[in-house]
């Protein structure tokens, strides 16, 4: 799987490390048990303080999209039941996200068709 | 003596001037999406003023090339008259050749990107954007000979060394001491080597393509014939030494037929370590020619000036883009430029006490 870093973006380099493990793990490009690189290695690679990279393996650990196993080093972990606590974040992020497309002038239809395609692309490895 | 200094420095000007001549010719072809280490658009590269700066650096760095060669094997005539005036005049044409050999690489990769800029052949978004592949990363430790093959080597330079030292220690003409000189040198090397084999093998893996299987072949193409080439090269610095050492230990002394065998091994551990490189690259080329999902990452910003200057970018050495095999310094990095400034002075510093000693001689 192929990783991009925009080294000129606002957004900080550790989210974006962080969106693109999750979008490839919901595309099935990283399938489960598959390993991640190591931090050193993943960090030498992106040209990035080793520090960046732990903190998107603890973020994604944390998330529970990863597991972190000091002899394997970090593993993709299998799809799980989504909770409560997880549902409450992604009713916060679509009202932002509807929001904007609302004020941008995009339909309700327009915004779910949207919706339905890029989830139908969706389909994390079992 | 004046016969082997003849050929010894022809060998190595012609061995020198046509391995350049041949490795930085491969910047006036197309290839990676760049031409004279400059990314331009496929469809730019006949229009004319390319082809024109083209074939004009073309023409000037063969004449260039040429000439130095001729030069370079004319004064080791020296050789027959004085080794001394033979050494100090050819390190004046050295580095005169190799600051002519980088204005002759420079000067065309800045027009290049002039001509980029005003045409507008720029693209923004990539050229801030850094590509990983998570599965050569995954695998990228695990590529050529393992690094501890160099310890074996090391442990047989010391345990000669003190054996040898030991057994000619306290001999008239203090030959313990050029013992320990020789077999410091033979250790260091291998340690050099050991050191360069963990920097470059195990540093950053570069991504060429979308196609994962094309960054791991020419990736562990690369890492896998830099590791066995450091290898090859410390076995034969080590053998050299190895062999030096037991002839002195069986006779006590050594003879100019040693020092030739030593010189042999060790011009040996040049050549092999630099024989693999043409077979590699020529895959590299094969392998990314054929591979039909490149990425495009135009970082010319940061060579606009003929060197990379990436104050970004944290690495020290990074692969030098008007050759495949070698690697040059961050100039941002504050280290680089202090590493350059020492290795400028050793020089000059060098040049200077021959100079004087043979000012003194005379």
């Amino acid at each position: 799987m192929l990783i991009s870093l925009d080294i000129g973006s606002s957004i900080p380099i550790y989210v974006q490390l962080r969106n693109q493990i999750v979008t490839g793990i919901g595309r099935g490009e990283l399938k489960e048990g598959e390993r991640l690189p190591t931090v050193r290695q993943l960090a030498q690679d992106a040209g990035v303080n080793t520090m960046t990279v732990n903190k998107t393996y603890q973020l994604l650990k944390t998330e529970g999209f990863i597991t972190v196993d000091r002899r394997r080093g970090a593993t993709v972990s299998p799809v799980r039941q989504w909770d409560e606590r997880y549902r409450e974040k992604l009713e916060a992020e679509l009202e932002l996200l509807s929001a904007e497309a609302r004020m941008k002038g995009m339909g309700q239809g327009e915004f779910l068709s949207l919706c339905e395609q890029i989830f139908a692309g969706m389909c994390p490895a079992d | 003596m004046g016969i082997f200094l003849f050929i010894t420095f022809l060998l190595c000007d012609l061995f020198t001037g046509m391995l350049c001549k041949y490795v930085y010719q491969q910047n006036f072809k197309y290839q990676n999406g760049m031409l004279l280490g400059v990314h331009i658009p496929k469809e730019q590269v006949h229009c004319p003023q390319v082809e024109a700066l083209c074939a004009r650096s073309r023409r000037n760095w063969n004449l260039y090339q040429n000439i130095q060669i001729a030069m370079g094997s004319l004064l080791c005539v020296m050789g027959f008259f004085s080794p001394e005036w033979l050494v100090l005049i050819w390190i004046v044409w050295f580095l005169l050749y190799l600051a002519g050999m980088s204005v002759m690489m420079v000067m065309p990769l800045r027009k290049m990107y002039r001509l980029k800029q005003e045409r507008g052949w720029i693209r923004e978004k990539s050229r801030r954007t850094v590509y990983i592949d998570t599965e050569l990363s995954r695998i990228s430790g695990r590529m050529g000979p393992r690094a501890y093959w160099h310890l074996p080597l090391l442990a047989a330079e010391l345990a000669v060394t003190a054996a040898v030292y030991a057994r000619l220690r306290g001999q008239s003409g203090q030959p313990g001491l050029e013992v320990l000189v020789l077999g410091a040198a033979a250790m260091a090397v291998t340690l050099l080597l050991w050191a360069m084999r963990l920097y470059l093998v195990e540093k950053r893996n570069v991504v060429y393509s979308q196609n994962s299987k094309v960054n791991i072949a020419v990736n562990g193409l690369v890492k896998r014939t830099w590791a066995r080439a450091f290898l090859s090269a410390d076995c034969f610095n080590c053998a050299a030494w190895l062999y030096l050492a037991l002839r002195w230990s069986q006779s006590g002394s050594l003879y100019k037929g040693d020092w030739f065998v030593y010189a042999l091994l060790q011009l040996a551990a040049a050549v092999t370590a630099m024989l693999p490189w043409e077979n590699a690259l020529s895959k590299k080329r094969e392998f990314l020619a054929a591979d039909d999902q490149p990425v495009e990452v135009d970082d010319d910003e940061y060579w606009k000036n003929g060197w990379y200057e990436n104050p970004q970018d944290p690495h020290l050495l990074v692969q030098n883009r008007l050759c495949d095999t070698n690697y040059t310094f961050n100039m941002a990095r504050p280290v680089a430029r202090w590493i350059n400034v020492g290795i400028s002075l050793l020089l000059v510093g060098s040049m200077g006490w021959l100079a004087w000693m043979m000012i003194e001689r005379l």
